[in-house]
């Protein structure tokens, strides 16, 4: 055992003589079924070791019986063809793949590796029996005074062209009232056809807030509908939070929350703070932040405690971009009594628990008995 | 013979006159596919077209592991190996000459799927009295690897598991973006005394997909 024990093991090795990178393209492909046609698509090699042979694999996906490549193998950055013989119908509709693969091959000069495989989805789509519109709205938020753009994507997954009749985006104000409409031109999509629908809207006479733009599409006896919130800001930072009670004790950290209110970044914000009770008076600073688009952040910032006592008076000024708002609070300097109530608490938890432990044992003790 | 004559001119000034109408009609088409042919009125809208290609593309920026030789130390039933920085080797005499495990970046401009094999067990690689051969891979740059619904769950950054040899997937996303596209691949082997001996290890396959 012993001996054993000292028995040599060579090396452990994970490793690789040749290329470790290896790409495709396309990655993703959709295309459009098309019943009883060949569909031909060039794939690419890339980043291949020039000289060094690949292996081309169908790899899977329903499409894949249908599926051939015209060459088992490539040479460095080489390129390969899939062809897709459709069938006359696919009785289930919807999404169907196919996948394709190149792959290093083991190095024979080596006995261990490390080996890359990259893939491409090819994605075709069955059209649903009837007529069925895959409506998406895109809509970003904004500042007041700028450019609403507005992006309505129809797609037609039905096996019938789509008619249609009406396509507008109706903007609704948080309070429920209709604000503005945007209208588009009404066009015939083909069987597996889309279209953009895209406008600008102007935010002159829209207040600032949230809304919900409804998008709407109507063909035959169908509407079909999207909705997206977006907001709509203004330059405007809210002070929604700040320290409201410190311990009276030298200096101490004083934080102050803003809430941008606008769809751009506020650089160098900072508030002052006057603290007063009617015979006492400071006024301190903030260090100054930046605030991303629609961002809360919390500026810490020390004040100094020594001397100072009771209920105060707060007056936030905080100054951005040549605005400013102001806030008022409350501040409470003194003893903190946190650390009393939670001892009490934690005292009385550690009582309850033993007189419940003794009530329980008493109990079990008489039953035994 | 004048009414004759008078007759002629007629028939002739009706000839005339169908030919005019004729070859007023003949200029007006050919004029019409001049002018729209030499106008400078643009009859036609002008546009812009792009399309970037997807590409998967992966690279295994390291892609060796080597711990050299080396052998359990007496009096010890097995030793320890694995890929960290530190306590890479315990109850053994190897010396690991690269730490950090295997690296793979996503060098293309989509998220894809990362799966990985092996193509042996511990007892098949290592074999002896209780071998052991695991791996665990986490995001060597923070993010690079996400389950299904964008979050990291689908990494036991501290847990490490048994090499499979069936395909097992492991970051649903693998990124793309710069600053999150290398994902690490530690291992940790456990050598008993009465292993095989010579040069040992595995070849570890990286499949990757367009997610």
């Amino acid at each position: 055992m012993v001996i054993k024990r000292f028995i040599l093991v060579i090396a452990f090795i994970f490793c690789i003589s040749y290329a470790s990178s290896l790409g495709i393209s396309p990655a993703i492909k959709n295309i459009n079924f098309e019943s009883g046609k060949q569909t031909n698509i060039t794939f690419y090699v890339l980043d291949a070791v020039e000289g060094v042979e690949y292996d081309v694999n169908i790899r899977g996906g329903y499409l894949a019986q249908y599926s051939s490549v015209n060459t088992n193998s490539v040479v460095g950055s080489g390129s390969f063809i899939l062809s897709i013989n459709f069938p006359e119908k696919i009785d289930l509709p919807g999404e169907h793949t196919v996948s394709v693969s190149v792959k290093e091959r083991p190095s024979e000069t080596s006995f261990i590796n490390t080996l890359v495989e990259v893939g491409s989805i090819i994605k075709t789509f069955v059209p649903y029996p009837g007529y069925y519109g895959d409506l998406s709205l895109n809509i970003l938020d904004v500042n007041v005074n700028d450019q609403i753009s507005v992006e309505l994507y129809l797609i037609n997954r039905g096996d019938n062209p789509l008619e249609i009749k009406e396509v507008y985006v109706d903007f609704v104000s948080s309070t429920g009232k209709a604000v503005k409409r945007i209208e588009f031109t009404p066009v015939t999509i083909p069987v597996s056809g889309d279209r953009y629908f895209r406008k600008y809207a102007e935010t002159s006479g829209i207040e600032p807030g949230n809304y919900i733009a409804t998008g709407r599409v109507s063909y035959r006896d169908i509407t079909r509908e999207v909705n997206r919130s977006f907001r709509v800001g203004s330059l405007f930072v809210n002070i929604t939070n700040y320290t409201s009670s410190i311990r009276g004790d030298g200096i101490q950290r004083f934080y102050v929350t803003l809430d941008s209110m606008w769809n751009s970044p506020i650089y160098g914000a900072y508030v002052d703070v006057n603290l007063t009770n009617g015979v006492y008076s400071t006024v301190f600073r903030t260090p100054s932040i930046d605030i991303m688009p629609w961002e809360q952040k919390t500026i810490e910032s020390y004040i100094d405690t020594e001397n100072l006592d009771g209920y105060y008076d707060l007056y936030f000024n905080a100054s951005y971009h040549g605005q400013s708002t102001l806030a008022t609070g409350r501040l409470y300097i003194g003893d903190n009594y946190g650390i009393i109530i939670y001892s009490v608490s934690a005292l009385l938890a550690i009582l309850f628990f033993i007189a419940l432990y003794i009530i329980l044992k008493r109990l079990f003790f008489k039953k035994r008995r | 013979m004048a009414d004759s004559n008078s007759k002629a001119v007629t028939v002739f000034a009706v000839f005339v006159f169908i030919i005019s109408l004729f070859s007023v009609g003949v200029f007006y088409l050919s004029a019409k596919t001049l002018f729209s042919t030499i106008s400078g009125y643009a009859t036609s809208v002008g546009e812009a077209n792009l399309t970037v290609e997807s590409v998967v593309t992966i690279n295994f920026t390291t892609a060796r592991i080597n711990w050299g030789s080396g052998r359990v130390n007496d009096g010890f039933s097995s030793a320890g190996l694995n890929t960290f920085a530190t306590n890479n080797v315990t109850n053994g005499n190897w010396s690991l000459q690269n730490a950090g495990g295997l690296r793979i970046e996503n060098l293309g401009n989509v998220n894809v799927t990362l799966n990985l094999s092996g193509t042996k067990t511990a007892a098949s690689m290592i074999g002896g009295t209780s071998p052991g051969y695991r791996w665990n891979v986490t995001s060597f740059e923070s993010g690079a690897c996400r389950n299904s619904s964008g979050g990291t769950g689908a990494l036991q950054t501290d847990f490490f598991y048994v090499v499979n040899t069936s395909t097992t997937l492991f970051c649903n996303y693998f990124q793309f973006l710069d600053d999150r596209d290398v994902v690490r691949i530690d291992f940790n082997l456990t050598i008993p005394s009465d292993s095989f001996t010579g040069t040992l290890g595995d070849t570890i396959t990286a499949v990757a997909f367009a997610a």
